[in-house]
């Protein structure tokens, strides 16, 4: 055990010093916390100055309200409701020629764009307040000519054209989408001798709230459902997966180059001196089982921190916390023991790549399926593929975190199964090991390695 | 009582027999010698005494254990040029290596190993920066870092320069006092002479050699005379009596026929050329491995026998 021990150690600071750990350490809190960070900073650099746009009203009808919304917007949703700061774009609306514009026209307002005098102008054909041509035929068919004197006079303009430099001005545009269809909407139910206000009230929406499930506290009680996070809800799940694909990645992986030079540079034999092939590969798995733990730790204190910072400590639980852990241990030892492996087989970096293709591949295959899994996670799929022993221990607990009603037989079975295929691939990759730390040359065929395998 | 005893040792791989029916005793406590051309299994009989590999046929009895794994703390092995870890700093892995064979309290025996072998400057520095000598010294100590009983080293000498030579020898010949025994490979024969109590030779796999230098060296008697003359090569062609010339540039070699008279064959060189030096002597081990082991060797009935490092697996 001392041994195991020793190469444990060995291995673990070995890994850890690794500059390939010591970015993924430091990435980590600076992507967590510079996320919290980075969104109050941008608050404050988003452009905050004003925004002239030119609109070109043919309805006569449309401009003085869409002055008065934005001046409305101008006074209720350009400040931080907390610090009184400015955190959007004022909208100055400039009325634009009396006339129809031609294409000359146009051009101009796109140079006064350009040269920034303006930022953007709108143009509103004048029978906008008609319906188009396909509302029309949706009114004929449906409403039987109920509205007639909204029909009159032909089909509407279809939509309205906003010019801009930038065409990925999402807010300036939602604005004028909700704004102009309310201004235009209104108008249109005047024509129809509607009361706005009754349609108002008709059309007030209903929110749907998304809520956890109504749970027993252990002294009986009944807890009332809280209000989910959507995002969070699929947002904690995945980057739990993603979290051990990393810690298998940056943990595991090392075992295999730590192999290659310990049988290129001869170092096996000197270990072979020492310890049994057993306590040899133990003590690597172990010393790696170190180095994720080392990362989880640091992880999920990041992750705990950061739902804090949310208000959602509820989606990362102590129980989801402790299986995580469970299987993380148990993914190190299947894919750490198959580095090994490989490690032991090849002798050098190419030649292990064409082994390591398949194992990548089984490695990302719940980054293929995870939506899948997430969108019904007590499906049949969603079970069935968690109890891949290859995939198990990612999505496993992908799904405990996405869900509170997953029976406790799964994971357990899920545990299990792992555990058994722990034991398959330690024993496959001890007698690859064993064999292949010596062997020189030309890495071995898969039906080599089998042999290998089976007669030991 | 031997420190080890190989009997009838047979190892194959593949079609390459790389041992072939070795018998090979190691007296406790003294330095062994091992030499032979390149290829020709001294790295394999290295590893079976290190149990590394096992033999197809024939025991192999090391401190007086018959059949146990290689791990075995109370040996130490330095394998051929390389067996460190790049990236780890000298202290910290000769700590690993003493820890790894049980030797814990490890401190003071690092510290004076790398005073005694002048490396005191470089313990915290990482294996890649150290010259090849200086990481040939490291791998040294990493061999005996545990003070084992027996050391295996194999080629312990390459790449090092007269003065870390001498500081390694030394460091052998303490071990030796100290009872332990050493066993290192060579194909520096001038090394072996000076250093080894016993030298083995092994030739395509089988022993060819074996004994103290004095007793290789009688069985092949005085048949060496060693002279220095003026007069080119040439002039040493055709005497009666010599098998062969060898010439060293400052010195020459001739080897005499079986019975020839030394007294004539000086006859006839004063006759030919002034004689500066004129040494009757016993072939050195240089010549006795040329010998065996040259071109001029008689050659093995299979001709196609792999001379190349065995291919392990």
């Amino acid at each position: 055990m001392r041994k195991i021990l020793v190469i444990a150690k060995r291995e673990y600071l070995a890994t850890v010093r690794t500059r390939a750990f010591l970015i993924s350490i430091v990435l980590m809190p600076i992507l967590m916390g510079g996320g919290i960070f980075a969104q109050r900073l941008l608050r404050g650099v988003v452009d905050t100055g004003d925004k002239k746009i030119v609109v070109i009203d043919r309805t006569g009808k449309v401009l003085p309200r869409l002055i008065e919304e934005a001046q409305d917007h101008n006074r209720r949703e350009i400040f931080d409701p907390e610090t009184r700061k400015q955190i959007a774009a004022k909208y100055v609306i400039e009325p634009g020629p009396a006339h129809d514009l031609n294409d000359q026209d146009r051009l101009a307002l796109s140079e006064r764009v350009k040269h920034r005098e303006i930022f953007a102008f709108v143009e509103i054909p004048a029978n906008v307040v008609q319906p188009s041509k396909n509302a029309l035929d949706f009114i004929k068919k449906k409403l039987k000519g109920a509205i007639e004197s909204v029909a009159k006079g032909g089909p509407g303009a279809d939509e309205i054209n906003l010019c801009s430099e930038n065409a990925t001005q999402f807010e300036l545009t939602r604005w004028l989408q909700r704004t102009l269809n309310k201004v235009i909407g209104s108008e249109r139910l005047k024509i129809a001798k509607i009361s706005p206000e009754l349609v108002e009230f008709a059309t007030l929406p209903i929110e749907v709230e998304s809520m956890g499930l109504y749970t027993k506290s252990p002294d009986g009680q009944i807890q009332k459902a809280e209000a989910s996070n959507r995002e969070a809800a699929i947002f904690v799940p995945m980057g739990i997966m993603m979290l051990m694909f990393m810690v298998i990645m940056v943990a595991a992986q090392p075992l295999m180059t730590s192999v290659l030079e310990e049988k290129s540079l001869r170092i096996a034999e000197v270990l072979l001196g020492s310890a049994s092939t057993f306590q040899i590969m133990m003590g690597k798995l172990i010393g790696n089982v170190g180095v994720s733990l080392t990362m989880i730790t640091i992880y999920m204190a990041g992750g705990v921190f950061v739902l804090r910072y949310y208000e959602m400590p509820g989606l990362l639980t102590r129980e989801i916390i402790v299986w995580f852990v469970i299987y993380q241990i148990l993914a190190i030892f299947i894919y750490g023991s198959v580095f090994v492996a490989i490690g032991a087989a090849c002798s050098d970096i190419k030649e292990a790549q064409s082994y390591l293709t398949p194992v990548m591949l089984t490695l990302v295959f719940p980054m293929m399926v995870w939506f899948q899994v997430l969108r019904d996670p007590m499906g049949k799929f969603a079970t069935w593929i968690s109890l891949f022993p290859p995939c198990t221990p990612m999505l496993m607990v992908m799904r405990m975190a996405s869900t509170k009603t997953l029976p406790i037989w799964q994971p357990i079975l899920g545990v299990g199964l792992v555990a058994l295929a722990v034991v398959i691939c330690v024993f496959a990759a001890g007698r690859i090991f064993r064999i292949g730390l010596l062997s020189q040359g030309k890495a071995p065929k898969p039906a080599e390695l089998l042999r290998w395998i089976i007669s030991g | 009582m031997y420190a080890v005893e190989l009997h009838g040792v047979t190892k194959t791989f593949g079609k390459h027999t790389a041992v072939d029916k070795l018998d090979l005793v190691v007296p406790t406590g003294t330095v062994f010698g091992f030499i032979g051309p390149n290829g020709s299994g001294k790295t394999t009989t290295l590893r079976l005494i290190l149990r590394i590999f096992y033999p197809d046929s024939g025991t192999v009895r090391v401190l007086g254990l018959d059949h146990s794994d290689a791990a075995d703390d109370r040996l130490g092995y330095l394998p051929e040029e390389r067996g460190l870890y790049k990236k780890m700093r000298v202290r910290d892995l000769l700590r690993f290596y003493a820890e790894l064979k049980d030797h814990i309290q490890c401190r003071a025996d690092i510290d004076m190993w790398l005073r005694r072998l002048e490396l005191d400057d470089w313990a915290d520095k990482t294996i890649d920066t150290l010259s090849k000598g200086m990481a040939q010294k490291v791998q040294f100590i990493s061999a005996v870092i545990a003070r084992p009983q027996l050391v295996i080293l194999d080629e312990p000498f390459s790449g090092l320069d007269p003065v870390n030579m001498e500081v390694l020898k030394d460091a052998i010949m303490e071990l030796k006092k100290n009872g332990t025994t050493v066993i290192f490979s060579t194909h520096d024969m001038d090394i072996a002479e000076r250093m080894c109590d016993h030298i083995f030779m092994i030739f395509r796999g089988k022993k060819v050699l074996d004994g103290t230098l004095t007793s290789i060296q009688a069985q092949y008697g005085q048949d060496t005379i060693r002279i220095r003359t003026p007069a080119a090569n040439g002039a040493l062609e055709g005497l009666p009596g010599v098998l062969r010339v060898n010439d060293y540039g400052r010195y020459q070699e001739l080897r005499m026929e079986p019975g020839a008279d030394p007294q004539a064959i000086l006859h006839q060189l004063a006759g030919r050329t002034a004689v500066e030096r004129f040494e009757i002597a016993q072939p050195s081990l240089h010549d006795i491995f040329v010998r065996i082991a040259g071109p001029d060797a008689a050659r093995p009935s299979d001709p196609n026998a792999p001379r190349q490092e065995s291919p392990r697996a």
